[in-house]
């Protein structure tokens, strides 16, 4: 098994495609393909990815009541490369419903808060993860906490990882990001800023900002940040300096890059694994299947190769060091 | 075909330090019968099932009774279980554990479980880490449709 996914906070995902949608009116859904029913939550989905481009995964976290149970079954009734190994609590997992309207051109998401997690049941899946990331030579740890977890579950995890010479993937916002790099920093940290963009307390706003929170990371002991930077472009940083990664014709519907942080993660840990440790190419990777993603509007995966023909749209150029 | 084919990759376990009453949560909300125990290394080094907890808990002469239908209340299965629920399952798992292989063929699994009356059999690899779990009903299936897809190869 190469890799460990760690989804907290898993989410039965639901796509419904009504045309002309609107409140107050009955709509029925004639055909079984208007609706999608998907596993969610960013590590799964890294996992769902990687499983298609056919890499091994183990999948954990927490999962509960019958609409856990769903996401575990569509998992193993989708997907063989993925293994699970989640700890199945008493509170319902949480549900995300999208009605998908493309003559109105509208997306109407309804998502769930989650289940509060029990202390044994923390207790318990700290020694799960410990065993589990005794082999795989990489661990994503992504998204948000559920209710009853303590902030410092993330460094944990990481610091365990270390033990174990695994490493680790990061992608988080906000105060749980902050607190995680300060506290037992991942390898590699994609900021998650698509609705918070404060790291170490300040608001992101100019590339100057972008520049010192991201190099303070790298001072926490990353090896690479990734940061999104003007919805098309992205900042790289390593201990050898500070990158530019633009696309050659910045014309893409930025709506298209909804969910593309997970390809983004996926793709890089399918580079590192294919062609070494290069760390630039692998970001570049990384960034040219988030491009190659926005292709498809919903939860689909480009192929390797769709990747290959959107890396030299992506033009490289060096800010510092 | 291959156990391989057939087995659910689920890799849920407890481990030897845990509590009797960790077992019980977790086999109720996950609904299994049988839990494989692991080391840190997510290698087997037993099986924790619900017989073993409710032989715990019910009184060591039950054995020689008829039934215990005449028996009114559960107080002795309260008060037995209120003493154990706190003690580490290694007192009471079975370590005598009988594993298989990912490439093992499913009549060597159906055989096994029958042989040794199991609800489940757990799939190993190599280095005895847990990879998953294969039962009657996915061996039934698997098996059946193997003969579906041969029939309809034969009718075209």
């Amino acid at each position: 098994m190469e890799v460990l996914t760690v989804t907290l906070n898993p989410a039965l995902d639901r796509e419904i495609i009504i045309p002309y949608f609107e409140p107050n009116r009955l709509h029925r859904i004639f055909e079984r393909e208007k609706m999608n029913l998907s596993p969610g939550g960013k590590g799964i989905n890294v996992s769902v990815i990687l499983s298609e481009w056919g890499i091994d995964s183990v999948s954990t976290g927490f999962l509960g009541g019958n609409i856990g149970r769903m996401i575990e079954y569509e998992i193993h009734r989708k997907y063989r490369d993925i293994t699970t190994s989640f700890v199945h609590i008493n509170d319902e997992s949480r549900e995300n419903i999208a009605v998908l309207d493309e003559c109105n051109h509208t997306i109407t998401e309804i998502n769930e808060a989650g289940p509060t997690v029990a202390e044994h049941d923390v207790t318990h899946f700290i020694k799960v993860f410990r065993s589990l990331v005794d082999y795989p030579k990489t661990v994503l740890i992504s998204g948000s906490l559920p209710y009853g977890i303590p902030i410092e579950m993330y460094s944990t995890l990481t610091r365990i990882a270390h033990e174990k010479n695994t490493e680790v993937y990061l992608e988080a916002r906000g105060a749980l990001l902050t607190y995680s790099v300060n506290t037992h920093c991942a390898d590699i940290v994609r900021p998650d800023l698509r609705s918070d963009t404060r790291i170490f307390g300040k608001e992101l706003e100019t590339m100057e900002d972008y520049i010192e929170a991201g190099e303070k990371i790298i001072e926490k002991g990353a090896q690479m940040v990734v940061s999104s930077f003007e919805i098309v472009n992205d900042i790289v940083f390593t201990k050898d300096g500070i990158w530019l990664l633009s696309l050659c014709d910045p014309h893409v519907d930025p709506s298209h890059l909804l969910g593309s942080g997970d390809t983004y993660m996926a793709a890089m840990m399918y580079f590192a694994r294919k062609n070494g440790p290069d760390l630039l190419e692998r970001a570049k990777f990384g960034m040219a299947a988030a491009l190659a993603k926005t292709k498809y509007l919903f939860k689909k995966s480009p192929t390797i190769e769709e990747i290959e023909e959107a890396l030299p749209k992506i033009q490289i150029k060096k800010i510092k060091g | 075909m291959l156990v391989k084919d057939a087995m659910i990759r689920d890799v849920s376990a407890i481990f030897e330090d845990e509590k009797i009453e960790t077992f019980i949560r977790i086999s109720a909300l996950h609904l299994r019968h049988v839990l494989p125990v692991v080391d840190e290394k997510m290698r087997i080094i037993g099986i924790i099932s619900e017989d073993d907890v409710i032989n715990e808990t019910i009184p060591s002469y039950f054995g020689l009774l008829q039934s215990a239908s005449f028996i009114p209340d559960t107080n002795q299965m309260k008060r037995k279980l209120s003493e154990i629920k706190d003690e580490p399952i290694g007192k009471f798992i079975n370590r005598n554990v009988i594993t298989i292989e990912e490439e093992d063929t499913i009549l060597h699994a159906a055989d096994l479980l029958l042989h040794h009356k199991f609800m489940n059999l757990f799939v190993v690899d190599k280095d005895s880490r847990l990879t998953g779990i294969i039962n009657r009903s996915r061996i039934l299936l698997g098996v059946l449709q193997e003969v579906l897809e041969e029939k309809a190869a034969e009718e075209k």
